[in-house]
């Protein structure tokens, strides 16, 4: 292991050296969303992940955040269900944020990264720590944003991506978006399906069997500019999923699970600005709605879904030139209801106050406020503060401190019989510091953080009193969490050659404080890295990911380990066609290019080496 | 299911017989795990493989994963159940739908099956041949059955379709009771089995959840059940009942009051549960039930036997349990041993 990471802080330093270039041109995208998540994460990592990024893993969302991300993903086989442990927190600590809109399932507060199209998104950010109070409950560890990206001003784009590759995968992907003075349009369509029946390394033949999955989802967005102040937008996506559950070893062939996933978003927005005042009124309606088949071939399934209106004001005003505030109002009512529990309905209400100041070239902050009144439970009164600071040039400090907390589920409260109506949220204090560099062609930020969560909301048997040898959640755990993550990026061009590198490392020590044991499926190493290199019209990449040891069981008992891995892809790709308004590049990747044997969860092999052939046509 | 007699083709390819001590030296072991405690552990749920553990006999030495470190591969999801029949044994892997033969002196692997398995979890062996209790498909309550093999080459031979959610087996001549706790659904029968004409006789019912059965000297059968959890629509409680197996008729009910007692065990002329956080001793000739506990302890899994009690403590159900051994003269903890995640059975080899 530590050759890798060697290798990886060699190459690092001797590119460090090259002499100072110019930049890639980067085509320059506006994104409300975006740019307001910069501008409230004073202080806090924001990971971004370009186009150019998400196109090389649209096999599946969890495969990009697995190659390009610190967040650890736990995936019950490949295509199967997959959570995220971001900072060694639990799979409900990290939220999913839809343009703005938090989408983690009302019924088990999670995202399940496999049900998530990745390449419908224009824009995908990922912020490290907590403290992002605009975006509601859960996202302790970190958040993942979704965005749309819409722009005005005269053009009209295709774009066209489709892949073939192994187990019968196909991704196909097209894209169209269109503006001009007054209107900003676009529309995407996505299908994916694989048999997904890859070979189990180490095996005597077993196969991947009942792991086949597809997805259609679509997308739309539409902004009209009323007048010079005012805009009306406009966001709808749709995710139907089917999805079969695999095996584990050494019987594949009992797995006959699947599981089906429909999701429904859509987001209505109106934003008004004049002189120092913003308005920002939304209001979201999402649905969604899981199926769970114990056996495919029977037509009996368990289910759970959920309603959810919002309507948020943002109203935002802007105090001198060097200082904003902006207060945040919203309303949410929730519909929860699944095959065990009858529908259910939560109202929240909730206030914040966001204070923005900047000295230029200097420094800027944002202090955070934001109280909840939930109709179910007391939620704690929460606050972020985030400092940046810029000492000399390209050189940036960054501090932040958060409380946040997590709302118990709806199964959690309401499981017929084992829910526990009496559930406080959990509820964390966190801190971090972090430096950093910053030029166009070098970035790099190391930063050290630290995790106090107290009633954490644990499943344990005879957790009450009164109900022994019964599982129920509990307000019992108090985790800490700390640990260092460090994120580089270099970009450079040395004549016609362009190379680029990124790397994020993280080191995460999460343990329970009761037992001061390490918590389960938390790696203490986390490394990934990619490195790119173009010439004319012929571009290659490799990415690298390399996991850590993993304890499975809560004493961390040596005997069920899950032991490190390193897995690599390979991609190379040739623009046939490439000009100023056209491009067409076709590219082959292999995944797993080692054929490396490696399991995510215990019994359940990942991939072996597979191929794809790519077509990649804007127009 | 065209896969899966390819699998079993495959895993028939690997048999290994190692049977047959051709000479009599009575003095050599058999195998390292002779004489000794077999511990089945489930293992982790969702993910992972159930494990075996062997404890020596005196209690003086212990080993996890055995099949493990003698077979190089893992047994699956959740290992239900084991049981021994001459010089083998028998592992049931609920999840994984597997029955794995085994050498129970050596633990050396023999036949792996797949076919003619949905959601296996006990097994016995009567006249040579193997009765496997099987759920069937958990979302269907009418497809649920009793699979017969030849114990030998378990070849398949025929089912025997039983009440919902056939769960512990227990052979007396040439029947076999099978108790319904009902799967995930709620049951409250012993279905009697004649193996010579692979039917079923008679169906008794009994109190809600018969969850363990056992046969004393006199050839009486004792169903512990544990009536229905709190949260099933009716909440029952425990009782026990003593069937004369000659008629097949219950004899005396015991009805416990507001508790669900479990892992009924029966040894040295008396019977052992656990109920209330306690280990109980009854005499078979006992016209009530016991009014104190004699252990205060209780665990996953329990057997008495001969001398010794045994509590298997799945602790946080995601972590090494450990085996609590309490000497039954003396009442006193005689040692704790570790073992593999989720212990579910105890058995003595």
């Amino acid at each position: 292991m530590m050759r890798y990471i060697l290798f990886f802080f060699i190459f690092l330093i001797s590119s460090k050296s090259f002499a100072q270039l110019d930049s890639i041109q980067q085509l320059k995208v506006v994104n409300l969303s975006s740019a307001k998540l910069q501008k409230h994460s004073k202080g806090f990592k924001v990971l971004a992940l370009s186009d150019s990024v998400i196109v090389k893993n649209m096999e599946s969302f969890t495969a990009l955040l697995r190659f390009n991300t610190p967040i650890y993903i736990k995936e019950y086989g490949a295509g199967g269900t997959s959570t995220a442990s971001f900072r060694g927190t639990s799979a409900s600590n990290t939220a999913v944020v839809w343009n703005g809109i938090n989408i983690n399932s009302v019924n088990n507060g999670q995202t399940g990264f496999n049900a998530l199209t990745v390449n419908l998104f224009d824009h995908i950010d990922v912020r490290s720590g907590g403290g992002s109070i605009e975006f509601g409950s859960g996202a302790i560890g970190g958040t993942v944003h979704l965005n749309d990206q819409l722009s005005f001003g005269n053009h009209l784009n295709n774009q066209l991506v489709s892949s073939v590759g192994s187990f019968n995968t196909y991704n196909n992907l097209y894209k169209f978006s269109f503006g001009n003075e007054s209107i900003a349009a676009k529309f995407g369509v996505s299908y994916n399906q694989s048999d997904n029946d890859y070979k189990w390394l180490g095996t005597d033949g077993l196969k991947n069997e009942n792991g086949a999955y597809d997805n259609l989802s679509f997308s739309l967005g539409f902004a009209y500019r009323l007048n010079n102040f005012s805009k009306l937008s406009l966001f709808s996506s749709k995710f139907n999923g089917n999805r079969e559950f695999s095996g584990t070893l050494p019987n594949p062939s009992a797995a006959k699970e699947k599981y089906k996933d429909y999701n429904f978003r859509n987001l209505i927005e109106y934003n008004f600005h004049k002189n120092a005042f913003t308005h920002l009124v939304k209001f979201a309606y999402l649905t969604q709605e899981y199926r769970y088949f114990a056996n495919k071939n029977v037509d009996n399934y368990n289910y759970g879904k959920s309603k959810t209106y919002l309507l948020k004001y943002d109203f935002n005003y802007k105090i001198s030139q060097y200082s904003s505030i902006e207060s945040i109002t919203e309303l949410e009512s929730v519909f929860g209801s699944t095959d065990e529990i009858i529908e259910k309905n939560r109202k929240q209400f909730s206030q914040s106050v966001i204070y923005n100041l900047s000295f230029e070239n200097i420094a800027s902050i944002n202090a955070k406020v934001r109280k909840d009144f939930n109709s179910d439970y007391n939620v704690p009164f929460v606050f972020a503060l985030g400092a940046e600071l810029t000492p000399l040039k390209n050189t940036f400090i960054r501090l932040n401190g958060s409380k946040n907390y997590r709302v118990p589920t709806y199964n959690d409260l309401y499981w017929p019989a084992l829910g526990n109506a009496d559930l406080i949220p959990e509820s964390s204090l966190q801190g971090e510091f972090g430096v950093g560099y910053k030029t166009k062609t070098v970035k790099f930020d190391v930063g050290v953080y630290y995790i106090n969560s107290k009633d954490k909301i644990v499943w344990t048997p005879g957790g009450d009193p009164e109900r022994p040898g019964i599982w129920t959640p509990i307000n019992v755990a108090e985790a800490i969490n700390k640990g260092i993550e460090f994120t580089a990026a270099v970009n450079k061009a040395i004549g016609k050659h362009f190379l680029n590198f990124n790397l994020n490392y993280s080191y995460t020590i999460a343990k329970d404080k009761s037992t001061n044991n390490f918590l389960t499926y938390v790696p203490k190493h986390l490394a990934n890295g990619s490195f790119g290199y173009s010439y004319k019209r012929f571009s290659a990449f490799y990415q690298h990911l390399f996991t850590g040891e993993v304890y499975t069981t809560t004493d961390n008992s040596a005997n069920y380990t899950m032991p490190y891995y390193n897995v690599g892809n390979v991609g190379v790709n040739y623009n046939i066609i490439k000009t100023n308004n056209n491009q067409l590049g076709v590219g082959v990747k292999v995944n797993n290019v080692f054929n490396k044997e490696y399991q995510v969860l215990p019994s359940r092999p990942m991939p072996n080496r597979n191929f794809n052939i790519n077509i990649n046509f804007k127009f | 299911m065209k896969i899966s007699k390819f699998l079993l083709s495959i895993f028939l390819l690997s048999v290994l017989l190692v049977s047959c001590d051709d000479d009599d030296e009575p003095q050599l072991p058999k195998g390292d795990y002779e004489n000794g405690i077999l511990i089945t552990n489930q293992g982790p749920f969702g993910s992972g493989t159930g494990t075996v553990t062997y404890i020596a006999e005196d209690f003086s030495t212990s080993q996890n994963t055995i099949y493990k470190a003698v077979n190089n591969e893992d047994l699956g999801n959740v290992l239900q159940s084991l049981t021994f029949n001459n010089e083998s044994a028998y592992l049931v892997v609920n999840v994984s739908n597997i029955l794995v033969k085994v050498n129970r002196y050596t633990f050396e692997k023999e036949i792996a099956i797949i076919n003619n398995l949905n959601n296996p979890r006990y097994a016995v062996v009567v006249n040579g041949k193997l009765f496997v209790t099987n759920w069937g498909d958990t979302s269907d309550e009418s497809d649920d059955y009793v699979a017969v093999f030849d114990a030998e080459t378990l070849v398949y031979e025929t089912s025997i379709s039983v009440d919902l959610g056939p769960e512990k087996v227990i052979a007396l001549g040439n029947n076999i009771y099978v108790a319904h706790e009902g799967a995930y659904g709620f049951n409250n029968k012993i279905s009697v089995i004649d193996v010579t004409s692979n039917s079923v006789s008679k169906v008794i019912t009994v109190g809600d959840i018969p969850a363990s059965l056992t046969i004393d000297d006199e050839n009486n059968l004792w169903v512990l059940c544990k009536g229905n959890p709190y949260y099933a629509p009716v909440e029952t409680y425990g009782v026990l009942e003593k069937i004369n197996t000659s008629s097949n008729e219950i004899v005396t009910s015991f009805d416990f009051v507001d508790s669900h007692p479990e892992h009924l065990s029966y040894t040295n002329g008396k019977l052992y549960y656990q109920n209330n956080g306690g280990i109980f001793e009854m005499e078979t000739s006992s016209s009530a039930l016991p009014t104190t506990s004699i252990i205060t302890d209780s665990g996953y899994s329990f057997i008495a036997n001969d001398d010794y009690a045994y509590v298997n403590d799945a602790k946080d159900y995601a972590s090494s349990g450990e085996v609590r051994i309490y000497n039954l003269d003396t009442k006193q903890l005689e040692k704790t041993i570790e073992v593999g995640i989720n212990p579910g059975g105890i058995y003595f080899n």
